[in-house]
């Protein structure tokens, strides 16, 4: 699937303000070619996930164009941004849950849902996942049962778990543990080794984004700031 | 002063354009519910015909014990009311028209609404208010498959099970009152229900689950999204789904006609 339109990047964000007035300056127009590890520093953590929501169609942003894969998602009928959807994962730094299933169901409900896997395949692959990440999570433990920290790695291994074109990985937005944060770029390092998917870090804090990234992109803080780009910017 | 005339029609016109929305928003929701598992992969349908299964159990099975209890009142009181007034000569009308038309499949669609329509109304506007229907669009999982398509079959699944099954016990709990009375025997009494009952609880155990679990679904999905709306669309609802189903038994009698 990877090869299939190697002309078409994943992402393109042309000129976006990805959070809002509140969220402060327009990103300069970036794209993220195919294998390609992007970082995305926002002024603050509350812009995280607003900028996820933007980028995969959840809500438009207020000022630009994305495409995914080429097309724009403001612009598609429901039924092709699912569609669309299905070859990119996201993995928001607050994630949410289905309250009534399991916090394992959780992570296996994508997974479920694009892969028409055996039921005990389904679940030693989420099982290898959180032993990746080091998390513990009892079978009938329920998402509001888990700490914070445990929350954002389940949210990470249920997007990794389905194998996408384009991975988008919010930063939590309080402090991992270090063995965590360590579980954390191991897995993305590992990812990007294997020449998996591209891979697009929304962050707001600078530390670690240099080793793991390709280019960094700043979001200056207020609206209509200087943009700073990093690296080999398209 | 207002023409209270003019007051009460804008207040009918407003009330006919506001069912209007609902049906468009129900029709749109049954479409699009209808046509999610189009296309989808097998590991998609499994998952919705595994929840569609669970549902069953809660909107059917769950709820038999309560629909069984008014079941076997109903049938009781009717049976009562018969031999008081020694009424044997109409226990084929009270069976068929009364029971079986009427009263048991209401019964059967009171309890659904009771226990289900309220409850698919919570859970999808919680769902919706925090971010987990987002969530599964996110990832590309269409709400319509994944949430509504299991609960509209494990209603009207539920529905008309119920409905056979309120209507059956209350058919026999007034056998059990009446049986003795010499003019009515065992066997005129069943060989008096006849055959197309059946199809008549059947449609109306259809309509029933449909009207359900459209109205609850739409409450559920379409609210805006804050905590305090959800309680609303309970109540919504309970409310819109028993008046759609005591609107529809009429519409059914009128259309299908009585015996």
């Amino acid at each position: 699937m990877n090869g299939a339109r190697d002309d078409v990047v994943p992402l393109l964000c042309a000129g976006c303000s990805l959070g809002g007035p509140e969220a402060g300056g327009e990103l300069p127009p970036f794209r993220l070619a195919r294998g390609e590890t992007l970082a995305v520093l926002l002024p603050g953590a509350g812009q995280v996930d607003d900028a996820g929501r933007c980028l995969i169609g959840l809500r438009p942003p207020p000022a630009g164009r994305v495409a995914l894969f080429g097309e724009d998602p403001a612009r598609l009928s429901d039924e092709r941004l699912l569609k669309l959807r299905r070859r990119l994962a996201w993995a928001p730094g607050s994630p949410e849950f289905l309250a009534t299933v399991t916090a394992r169901e959780n992570v296996a409900i994508p997974l479920r849902d694009r892969m028409a896997l055996r039921e005990q395949e389904t679940e030693e692959r989420v099982a290898s996942m959180l032993h990746r990440l080091g998390v513990e999570i009892p079978a009938p433990a329920l998402p509001h049962q888990l700490d914070a920290p445990r929350r954002y790695l389940a949210g990470l291994a249920r997007a990794v778990l389905t194998a996408p074109e384009l991975l988008i990985v919010g930063e939590a937005p309080f402090p991992l543990p270090a063995p965590a944060l360590e579980k954390v770029s191991s897995l993305l390092a590992a990812l990007r080794a294997a020449g998996g998917p591209s891979l697009l870090l929304l962050s707001f804090r600078e530390l670690h984004l240099r080793a793991k990234a390709d280019n960094i992109v700043h979001m200056p803080p207020r609206r209509n700031g200087p943009a700073r780009v990093e690296g080999q910017p398209a | 002063m207002a023409n209270p005339v003019a007051a009460l029609g804008g207040r009918a016109l407003r009330g006919a354009h506001a069912a209007l929305r609902d049906a468009l928003s129900a029709g749109e929701i049954f479409a699009r519910t209808l046509f999610a598992l189009r296309g989808t992969s097998r590991g998609a349908r499994r998952l919705a015909l595994c929840t569609a299964s669970q549902q069953i159990y809660f909107t059917g099975v769950q709820g038999i014990p309560v629909a069984g209890l008014l079941a076997v009142l109903l049938g009781y009181g009717l049976g009562q009311f018969v031999g008081f007034f020694g009424l044997f000569a109409f226990i084929p009308q009270f069976l068929e028209v009364l029971i079986a038309y009427h009263l048991a499949p209401l019964i059967a669609a009171i309890v659904i609404v009771a226990r289900s329509a309220a409850a698919v109304a919570v859970e999808l506007g919680n769902m919706r208010v925090a971010g987990e229907i987002a969530m599964l669009e996110s990832f590309g999982i269409d709400p319509y498959r994944h949430l509504a398509l299991p609960r509209l079959l494990g209603i009207v699944i539920g529905t008309v099970s119920l409905c056979f099954v309120v209507t059956a016990i209350a058919l026999v709990s007034m056998m059990l009152v009446v049986k003795d009375h010499p003019s009515v025997g065992g066997s005129d009494y069943l060989q008096a229900i006849a055959p197309r009952i059946g199809l008549r609880v059947a449609v109306l155990g259809l309509l029933y689950g449909l009207a359900i679990a459209l109205v609850s679904m739409r409450q559920g999905l379409d609210l805006v999204p804050q905590y305090t709306e959800v309680p609303k669309a309970a109540s919504r609802a309970v409310v819109k789904s028993i008046v759609l189903c005591a609107l529809l038994t009429g519409a059914t009698t009128l259309v299908l006609g009585l015996p």
